[in-house]
């Protein structure tokens, strides 16, 4: 993973008061890491990380369900 | 000044939101419209077809006085009013909900509506008809007792909605409701712009299967066709846009 997709992981694992264990392919939605707001706050820190605004092509559920996923599809696509 | 063909369209609750989407889709439409709500709406003001009206609705004077202020705007009458004013509290649970937080609800969405009803009903008459439109919420079903003090309002209102459309079946005004379901709000939306937001409220729909999540402007444009339907239209009717609470 890239260091942009490590720095995401951190910030998940912050939303949360008690440690979480936060796998490339954990799907951050099922797993409940993620609230719908909290979602919506992911994709802001997604592009403050990447350094500009996402294509919103790319804002998909697939493409935004797994620090894997969205480290291909965004910071790795860069 | 107005030109004098345009129609007219009054909004409650225009400072932000479903009021604020609403007044910017009939101005899109080519109404002129009087917007009241008690913080303004700068943005819309801008717009010379927008009349501003800072207004408390609680208080029926006031809203009145607003009115008459934009007498140049309301000469040939009103088409077009948006019942949308509304306030909801926090949930609170039902068994310890105290009376004078409902019965606040209940004035601060039910009296507002009815004063805008009252205050507004000449001016629909004076231009040979129009529409009530009320801004509903699948809440009123009642189904969810900790959000029992706002249910109760929106279902008096869906009351209110029915009552006028008796009222003034005579005068060619027709009155509905539309429910629009989840809305998506400036506040969990912030920080991303326009072109981001549908997606992102696609991806949450998929994701967290919730009930269909919508900007507010999608919400305005139902609103507004609803607000178009002809004297001769459905009145007394309740759309609703929810897709799993019906």
């Amino acid at each position: 993973m890239t260091d942009k997709a490590t720095a995401l992981r951190h910030w998940v694992a912050g939303l949360h008061e008690q440690p979480v264990d936060i796998g490339a392919d954990t799907d951050l939605i099922r797993s409940g890491l993620l609230t719908s707001l909290q979602f919506v706050q992911m994709v802001i820190e997604i592009e403050r990380l990447h350094g500009r605004k996402l294509d919103p092509a790319v804002i998909t559920i697939e493409s935004m369900r797994s620090l894997n996923a969205i480290d291909k599809t965004v910071f790795q696509a860069a | 000044m107005p030109a004098e063909s345009a129609r007219v369209a009054v909004v409650s609750g225009s400072s932000s939101g479903i009021g604020a989407a609403t007044a910017a889709e009939l101005l899109k439409r080519g109404y002129d419209v009087i917007g009241l709500s008690r913080r303004g709406n700068a943005s819309l003001a801008a717009d010379r077809a927008y009349t501003d009206c800072r207004a408390d609705l609680r208080d029926p004077g006031v809203v009145r006085a607003a009115l008459e202020g934009a007498h140049e705007v309301t000469a040939r009458g009103v088409d077009v009013v948006v019942v949308n004013a509304g306030v909801s509290p926090a949930p609170h649970p039902l068994t310890e909900l105290a009376w004078p937080v409902a019965a606040s609800t209940y004035e601060d969405n039910v009296g507002t509506a009815l004063t805008l009803i009252q205050c507004t009903a000449p001016l629909l008459r004076r231009a040979g008809g129009g529409s009530y439109t009320f801004v509903g919420a699948s809440l009123a079903n009642g189904y969810e007792p900790d959000r029992f003090a706002y249910a109760a309002a929106k279902a008096a209102l869906t009351t209110l909605m029915r009552a006028c459309s008796a009222r003034f079946a005579g005068d060619g005004i027709i009155a509905n409701e539309v429910r629009p379901g989840p809305v998506a709000t400036p506040m969990t939306m912030a920080g991303l712009d326009e072109a981001a937001n549908a997606q992102v409220l696609a991806a949450l729909n998929a994701g967290f299967g919730i009930d269909w999540l919508k900007p507010a402007g999608t919400v305005a444009e139902w609103i507004t066709t609803i607000a178009e339907f002809p004297a001769n239209g459905p009145t007394g009717q309740v759309f609703n846009y929810s897709r799993k609470v019906l």
